[in-house]
């Protein structure tokens, strides 16, 4: 009687080590050899062409997707077969759609009115207009006035307290930097929203084309210090994205030039991811009058 | 009420009704593929598609351009330099503007044609098509690029795995990260494609599983640190979620694993490397361990009693 219960200890160890069980994750490559689709019971060519057309064609395929925890299979034509696409949206602040708002949680944001916002709409929220604005943007998915209420917002969080707090729909090219004063910074936000089926990542470039720039040719200076200050002649931008590896748009106020400079990046697939950069100019006494012309490039970079 | 004034208040009442009157529109596009290879030998031509949408909710007209591509050996970030003059011959794009409207497609292609007498070697693309400003103010425009990798001839193959290694020699239980660390010292980029396999000490496999799912590429002269996961990730709990953990997911021993890789798809796998680990689910053990001394002592005593 003693030995048996004696071997309770022993009889629970085993037990606990017969669950180690080999755990097998097949996959359907080796180190010699991968098979990213193939064709079983299909005769002929799936593709043709000429000068003027190319075809992928198919007929009789049954779509479709099954799996068991030791197999996956994904049938049906070319089902195998996809290329990576990225989807980029560049919208500029529409500093004419400016209302008011009064207060703001995780999704909403309540304002003074929603005359001309709709739904699908990108907004930016701003607390503290000016140079140190705090600010994030959002996608409108309901508007109940007065409360717009958005997918989610990306930024930093501003407090909105409805003290020179103000939301801004971002749409299309032209990006309207106002009236340029010396007493004040003035600011202005590009945002943009990524969808990219690119596993490692990618990257979001800025590049211009000339020094933001009169008629006359006459340029308002690049940031050379790191802030842009007020009556300092000084223009320059500074990125939402916080974690930058090879530029200085994430911690400070830094010039734009004609080399591609990284404004945002991520290190996964995307959906809808969004950053803004916000630029700044402060122009100094006696700065020469006119219209200040620049293209600002944007550009998709997939991480490789 | 001056001149002026009127003018300014006309202006302000123009700007309001453009407000509402403009519809809010979209400018974003699409393109694929994102990033690509091409190999070929000196003299032959190959053509790489590439396929653009407007997906803005007007008509846009688009530029391509074309730059070569270094990448920073700390950030790994790629860097876009001027395009030489010497190689226009033999890389091209079948266009240089165009325009789309909503929602159409074009498909650019890229020509690569390497003189007969190129030496073996390998470079990196960046193809650019971007949108062109409409008007002279300040304008933002989307672009969008593709790293084509090529590599012409059979230029030197060169990787070595200076180091392979597990999150921590010894675990209570999974999920346990294996990192390869590869250096390219070599002209041709690389796509190191392999499995770890985990065996256990009666050397029988117990897990495999991708050492780089993505197809990651390491570029000329750059280095890559590849990460794959033994078991499913989680977030580290209590002491009692731990023991959980342990006893309805039992793994315990000495295991080994190797890394077993070819430089890129279709090439021997010459890359090899072992580690070594222990998973010892000590919380499990010692609540088995001293089930054991209770049940021991209590029979002892029920022993002594008769």
């Amino acid at each position: 009687m003693q030995r048996r219960w004696s071997l309770i200890p022993l009889v629970t160890l085993l037990a606990f080590l017969a669950g180690n069980v080999p755990q097998v994750l097949a996959v359907m490559s080796s180190a010699n050899y991968s098979i990213g689709w193939d064709s079983v019971g299909v005769g002929g060519s799936d593709t043709s062409s000429s000068a003027t057309y190319k075809l992928r064609d198919n007929f009789g395929f049954v779509q479709g997707a099954s799996s068991s925890a030791s197999y996956q299979l994904n049938s049906g034509y070319r089902a195998g077969v996809y290329d990576r696409v990225a989807d980029f949206n560049v919208n500029s602040q529409l500093r004419s759609s400016a209302v008011a708002a009064t207060s703001a949680t995780a999704t909403t944001v309540t304002v003074t009115s929603t005359s001309g916002y709709s739904v699908g709409d990108y907004i930016l929220v701003i607390a503290n207009e000016g140079s140190g604005q705090i600010a994030e943007t959002g996608k409108i998915t309901s508007i109940a006035s007065p409360i717009i209420t958005v997918d989610a917002f990306n930024g930093a969080g501003p407090t909105i307290d409805g003290s020179n707090d103000l939301v801004y729909r971002l749409s299309g090219s032209t990006l309207d930097l106002g009236t340029l004063t010396t007493s004040a910074v003035t600011t202005s936000v590009i945002g943009w929203d990524v969808t990219a089926d690119v596993a490692q990542g990618y990257s979001i470039y800025v590049v211009e084309d000339h020094d933001l720039q009169n008629a006359d040719s006459v340029p308002i200076a690049d940031v050379a210090d790191g802030t842009v200050s007020v009556g300092a002649g000084e223009y320059g931008a500074i990125s939402s994205d916080t974690s930058l590896a090879s530029s200085t748009f994430d911690t400070a106020d830094t010039a734009i030039t004609s080399a591609l400079q990284q404004v945002a990046s991520r290190s996964d697939n995307s959906f809808s991811t969004r950053d803004f950069l916000t630029l700044k100019v402060a122009p100094v006494s006696g700065q020469a009058s006119g219209t200040y012309t620049q293209t600002l490039s944007l550009i998709y970079v997939g991480d490789y | 009420m001056s001149a002026t004034t009127s003018l300014r208040r006309l202006l302000l009442v123009i700007t309001a009704l453009l407000f509402f009157v403009l519809p809010n529109y979209v400018q974003a596009i699409s393109f694929t593929p994102t990033a690509t290879d091409i190999s070929l030998m000196p003299g032959d031509t190959l053509t790489k598609t590439f396929t653009l949408t407007n997906n803005s909710t007007v008509a846009k007209n688009y530029q391509t351009s074309l730059n070569l591509v270094h990448f920073d050996s700390v950030t790994h970030e790629p860097i876009f330099d001027t395009w030489p003059a010497s190689l226009n011959s033999s890389v091209t794009v079948d266009t240089q503007t165009f325009t789309l409207d909503p929602n159409q497609q074009k498909t650019v292609t890229l020509t690569v044609t390497p003189p007969t007498n190129t030496t073996a070697s390998s470079l990196v693309i960046g193809l650019i098509v971007a949108e062109v400003a409409s008007s002279a103010s300040v304008q933002v425009t989307p672009g969008v690029s593709s790293l084509v990798f090529v590599t012409i001839g059979q230029p030197s193959v060169l990787p070595v795995i200076t180091s392979f290694s597990s999150s921590s020699f010894a675990s209570s239980s999974l999920p346990i990260d294996f990192t390869g660390n590869i250096i390219n010292n070599g002209d041709r980029t690389l796509q190191p494609f392999g499995t770890i396999t985990v065996y256990n000490v009666f050397s029988k496999r117990v897990a495999t599983f991708d050492m780089n799912p993505t197809l990651r590429r390491i570029p000329s002269a750059q280095n890559r640190a590849f990460t794959a996961t033994w078991g499913a990730t989680r977030v580290t709990g209590n002491f009692f979620q731990e023991l959980w953990r342990e006893v309805t997911n039992p793994m315990i021993g000495f295991f080994t694993a190797e890394l077993l890789a070819a430089p890129y798809p279709g090439a021997d796998a010459t890359l090899s490397q072992t580690t070594h680990v222990v998973v010892l689910p000590w919380r499990a053990l010692i609540i088995i361990i001293g089930l054991g001394i209770v049940t021991t002592v209590s029979v002892r005593r029920r022993r002594s009693r008769r």
